[in-house]
């Protein structure tokens, strides 16, 4: 896949957190001893007749955290008539990259080079922060429902049923324990399913079918915490590189197309959004090795590692359900349950984003400091 | 001998025995389950305008006064294609009475389609696909998972739904309630 190094800036959305548009070499100058720095790189050619055509590309987190930096963005689109903007979802929980292609485009090639910096992430579960809590107003978001996470009916039950035993005065990071322990022991990863599932934790409950990835697994999770009054959030993202802690099945990196990855958090007063990933248990419990039983030592390792750590050989997208792609022809009836795959459209309808070899997209990662 | 070969795969079929449900990515080990149309909150058909793979635009209202099967269906849905054999061969005996079965496809795009019919030894024309590209008809029928088979009337009346894989078309659960629209 080819493009053209014209770098065709455009219409930038005034009044987002954009990082410079640093040259790329200046981010070494970025790198701290515990932080490693990526370039993502997405470049899409749209196999399409002549034609106006819409995409929108993933970008790295709006905000920068303790654990995750976006260093640059660098949009490019190699037909002149084209625009690309970064947009920023009206709750400003996602951004992408938005090209446009007018009808009188022949080409439909787009390219963008991320920058990112991470370091492995780990909440100290000991001593609370008193200062470490949510507004009434953020809590009220992340614990309410979305369309594939309602919060009532069997939902709320099974996450009753998950914390029934403990005492009345637990903690929020007890009730949390408490359902991860449960999602860890009552799914399963199904290598069938496509993509990384569709996250319709209510039918998954209905159905009694737990079996998913990680869109699936991580938000049984989330919307069984939120629905008994616990702040959580799904993390949607992709592998950059290989595990550093010996798991083969939890890392990737150079050829990442089929890389993303969903994440899940919730929110502990007193110590923050705690990272969790009950599904990179489930994937180490069907991947590792060929498979390994649930009481291997490696699996049990990577059980309770996952509850408050994160190994950041992963880049974070955003944390948007129900997303509606700005200048979509099919409006609100074409939202997706969450963006963490290129999306286009022409005038044809939507390209199938699980498809990156008739998309067709490329996505690629390499370390470089 | 074409139609020994597809009898033959047709059997192969039959014997796999439990199939899987799809369910937009989940699968559910099952057969096909039939459901009143109430269950999916819908009793007249709703509308469904759809593309085939020549680019013909295909109108369910055109076939009022015939028996409609509309199946939803994906080439990456294992069950889905085990059923597609069961499918054409309602097609081919059915056809002739009065039947006309409606493959949709799920967000695929033309190239994986014809991939799979290749890949097959279908011909496009074996049964009509048509391609819901924007996910649009399958949410506004809310069959929430593949496959899913409803059942019309002559009147465009939804009779029935099968959750699930047609695994045996000449089952009475399959054959029975075809034939008794057919000869209403």
């Amino acid at each position: 896949m080819t493009i053209s190094r014209r770098v065709a800036l455009k219409t930038l959305v005034g009044g987002i957190a954009l990082p410079a548009l640093h040259p790329l070499s200046s981010a070494f100058a970025q790198s701290a001893p515990d932080w490693n720095t990526y370039e993502i790189v997405t470049e899409i050619s749209l196999v399409s007749p002549d034609g106006a055509a819409q995409a929108w590309i993933p970008l790295p987190l709006v905000l920068d955290t303790d654990y995750f930096r976006t260093v640059a963005i660098r949009p490019e689109v190699s037909d002149p008539k084209a625009a690309i903007e970064i947009y920023e979802t009206p709750d400003k929980q996602a951004r992408m990259a938005w090209v446009r292609w007018d009808k009188s485009s022949t080409t439909h090639t787009a390219k963008v080079s991320v920058l990112v910096s991470t370091c492995n992430r780990h909440i100290e579960l000991t001593y609370p922060n008193s200062s470490l809590k949510l507004s009434k107003e953020e809590k009220t978001f992340w614990t309410r429902s979305t369309h594939y996470l309602p919060t009532d009916g069997i939902v709320k039950a099974k996450a009753l049923a998950c914390i029934a035993n403990l005492p009345a005065n637990a903690s929020d990071t007890d009730k949390a324990k408490a359902i991860y322990n449960w999602v860890v022991d009552n799914t399963h990863r199904d290598p069938k399913t496509r993509g990384c599932g569709q996250g319709d934790v209510k039918l998954m409950l209905e159905t009694n079918n737990l079996g998913g990835k990680c869109a699936d697994i991580n938000a049984v999770f989330v919307a069984l915490a939120r629905s008994v009054g616990i702040a959580a959030r799904d993390a949607y993202g992709i592998r950059i590189a290989d595990s550093a802690r010996g798991y083969k099945s939890l890392g990737k990196s150079g050829d990442i197309t089929k890389a993303q990855h969903c994440r899940a958090e919730f929110y502990a007063t007193g110590f923050g959004w705690v990272p969790v990933d009950p599904a990179d248990v489930r994937k180490v419990i069907l991947e590792e090795t060929g498979g390994l039983p649930a009481n291997d030592p490696k699996v049990l390792a990577i059980r309770e590692y996952l509850f408050g750590n994160w190994e950041m050989n992963w880049m974070a997208y955003n944390y948007d359900h129900d997303v509606v792609l700005p200048g979509s022809k099919l409006g609100k009836a074409g939202a997706i349950p969450f963006l963490m795959y290129p999306q286009a459209e022409n005038s044809e309808g939507r390209f199938d984003s699980l498809d990156p070899d008739n998309f067709k997209y490329k996505i690629t990662s390499r370390k470089i400091g | 001998m074409q139609l020994f070969q597809k009898l033959s795969t047709r059997s192969k079929v039959l014997f796999w025995g439990p199939c899987f449900f799809i369910l937009a990515g989940l699968s559910i080990p099952t057969h096909a389950q039939w459901h009143d149309p109430g269950q999916t909150g819908a009793v007249s058909a709703p509308r469904l305008q759809l593309q085939n793979l020549s680019g013909e635009t295909v109108n369910l209202a055109a076939f009022k006064g015939k028996v409609v099967m509309v199946n939803f269906w994906a080439s990456w849905c294992e069950p889905c294609r085990e059923e597609f054999d069961e499918l054409i061969y309602l097609q081919e005996k059915y056809g002739p009475k009065g039947l006309k079965i409606l493959a949709v496809n799920l967000a695929e795009m033309k190239p994986r389609i014809q991939q799979f019919l290749t890949g097959s030894g279908l011909t496009s024309n074996a049964i009509e696909i048509l391609q819901d590209r924007n996910s649009t008809i399958y949410k506004t029928w809310k069959a929430r998972g593949i496959p899913t088979t409803f059942l019309i009337d002559r009147n465009g009346k939804i009779q029935g739904v099968w959750f699930g894989s047609i695994d045996n078309a000449d089952s009475p659960e399959v054959k029975g309630k075809i034939e008794a629209l057919l000869n209403q």
